[in-house]
């Protein structure tokens, strides 16, 4: 990573530096469970044979995530880490793509009412143009924050003036969380499997209630009737806010999706009417 | 969960309070794997026992006991810490252990675990889980429609705990009297069992007064090549969260020890 402006680079991170404010970040706690993926990436290799659409381990999770959503409506709504509890019935899945020196953020909408194929295209597709348009994007926030020496404070104090009429006003919070839900969807999958990490950490932020982290595909080694055998398996860890929602709500949720993931072809279809 | 957001926040109420951002601790979480085999064979002993047809004996009743009995030697972790400069010691062993109900979770503890056999253990939490199942229901529906429809009551009461949260930590006998009251619905020390849910690895966040508190993993078998022949064996995962503020890695990881010890070894040190 090579930052030739300090500031700059601070103006670009903006959003992530107040997303991990002390006041969004909640009480933390992280489940893990494992998910055999021996029936997922065989068939993800059958679809690949029948379709010009490449479908990925990803795509598979954000299907299987989106229809595991639709028992467990709790988690896509937005949470003001007070008192207050904003719902919604709209399953749009934020991913966040590696773009180099920027992050990428794609926003797959209705994830449980599209089928893998549609999903697998969109994400494509938005990876390429993340990928596409982040250099131009670096060089227009450069740009906009060498001419415009006091938007970076302007934009805090604004958001500031923002946070203090939402402690007065619901329809004000509810109008905020709305505009949030447009930008960013109504539930987080970070996956670092393509880059090989096999466990992380990191803490939830409000609106979030959970979110969900996916570690690399490793090879384990089981012993069945005498015989070892190797499984490739994946972790999925929840990461959920101790004061909405438990472990053990949140490990169910878990077990849905990898439930969709062990058994695709029934839990990775296109749900309707949902 | 068929609620309107309402109930939910009315239903967490006291989650929400209790992990305010002044109880929260810095939680450290260090993991370790003990061999089950032995415990699991005690059970299936325990089990035949005349005295288990009344209430059968699970692993997480040895687990109940091993970390008492851990707790005996290492008591310092059953002390209540108000993070900042005060510990209270804390000699009477009551271990909390919540148990998934649906919606909600619900704690049972088990008054002075160290000084109950195993299976007047598995008797008390057998005898609690029933109470507690019995009344969960009316119990919640009574503090839901309190803050819904009390709003003018409800307001006051949280008014009053958002002001003695702040000013507890001035008077230390005010502060030393609260947790003694918290002892008797959330005793003084935490073991969560996720084993049976699957989860192979936890980190949690430790609130106040608690110094730590255990996390049960699920069991998993590993393989492992003994004779030129592979064999597979039953571990378990054990997780402690402690507070950083007051307890060192090395502390915790030596007390962390001591409970896979007693698992490891029950006949010698949970009987």
């Amino acid at each position: 990573m090579n930052i030739s402006d300090p500031q700059d680079y601070i103006f670009r991170r903006l959003h992530m530096i107040r997303t991990f404010s002390e006041r969004r970040v909640g009480p933390t706690v992280l489940a893990t469970i494992e998910v055999n993926m021996e029936n997922a990436l065989k068939y993800r290799d059958e679809l690949n044979k029948t379709s010009n659409i490449h479908i990925s381990v990803n795509d598979m999770i954000i299907k299987a995530t989106g229809n595991a959503l639709t028992k467990h409506r709790l988690f896509t709504w937005a949470y003001n880490g007070r008192y207050r509890l904003f719902p919604t019935d709209k399953i749009d899945i934020r991913v966040p793509v590696d773009a180099g020196d920027d992050l990428g953020l794609l926003v797959i909408r209705d994830v449980d009412k599209k089928t893998i194929f549609e999903i697998g295209n969109e994400t494509k597709k938005g990876l390429e143009n993340v990928k596409n348009t982040s250099q131009e994007r670096i060089e227009r926030l450069a740009k906009i924050n060498k001419r415009i020496k006091l938007l970076r404070p302007a934009i805090t104090l604004i958001r500031n003036l923002f946070d203090i009429a939402t402690l007065f006003s619901k329809d004000m919070e509810e109008w905020i969380y709305e505009k949030h839900r447009e930008a960013m969807g109504t539930f987080l999958i970070s996956n670092l499997g393509k880059l090989g990490v096999n466990d992380f950490a990191s803490p939830i932020v409000t609106p979030s209630i959970v979110q969900l982290n996916v570690s690399s595909i490793e090879k384990k080694m089981v012993l069945e009737n005498g015989e070892l055998r190797e499984i490739p398996v994946v972790k999925l860890i929840g990461k959920l806010d101790h004061r909405i929602t438990d472990v053990a709500q949140t490990v169910r949720f878990l077990r849905d999706i990898k439930k969709n993931l062990e058994e695709p072809e029934e839990g990775l279809k296109k749900l309707e009417g949902v | 969960m068929n609620k309107t957001p309402e109930e939910i926040i009315s239903m967490r109420r006291l989650v929400i309070d209790r992990f305010h951002r002044l109880n929260c601790a810095p939680t450290v979480t260090i993991n370790m794997d003990a061999f089950i085999e032995p415990a699991l064979q005690l059970k299936d002993r325990l089990n035949q026992d005349e005295r288990a047809k009344k209430s059968r004996i699970t692993l997480n009743h040895i687990i109940l006991k091993a970390t008492a009995m851990a707790l005996r030697e290492d008591i310092f972790f059953n002390y209540d810490y108000d993070g900042k400069y005060r510990i209270y010691p804390n000699d009477r062993i009551d271990i909390r252990t919540p148990v998934d109900l649906g919606d909600f979770p619900v704690h049972i503890v088990i008054p002075e675990t160290d000084k109950k056999s195993i299976f007047e253990i598995s008797y008390v939490f057998n005898e609690r889980l029933e109470e507690v199942k019995k009344n969960i229901d009316t119990k919640m529906k009574k503090y839901v429609d309190f803050q819904l429809k009390r709003k003018g009551l409800s307001s006051l009461v949280n008014l009053w705990t958002e002001f003695a949260r702040r000013a507890r930590p001035l008077f230390p006998a005010w502060e030393k009297r609260w947790f003694e009251i918290q002892h008797r619905y959330i005793g003084t020390f935490m073991v969560t069992n996720m084993g049976t849910l699957g989860v192979i690895d936890c980190h949690g966040q430790l609130v106040k007064p608690s110094i730590a508190a255990l996390l049960v993993l699920s069991t998993r078998d590993v393989v492992s090549i003994v004779d030129n022949k592979p064999l597979s064996r039953k571990y378990l995962g054990l997780a402690l969260e402690f507070d950083h503020r007051v307890v060192d890695a090395a502390e915790a990881g030596r007390f962390l020890q001591k409970i896979k010890r007693n698992i490891e070894e029950p006949e010698k040190y949970c009987l």
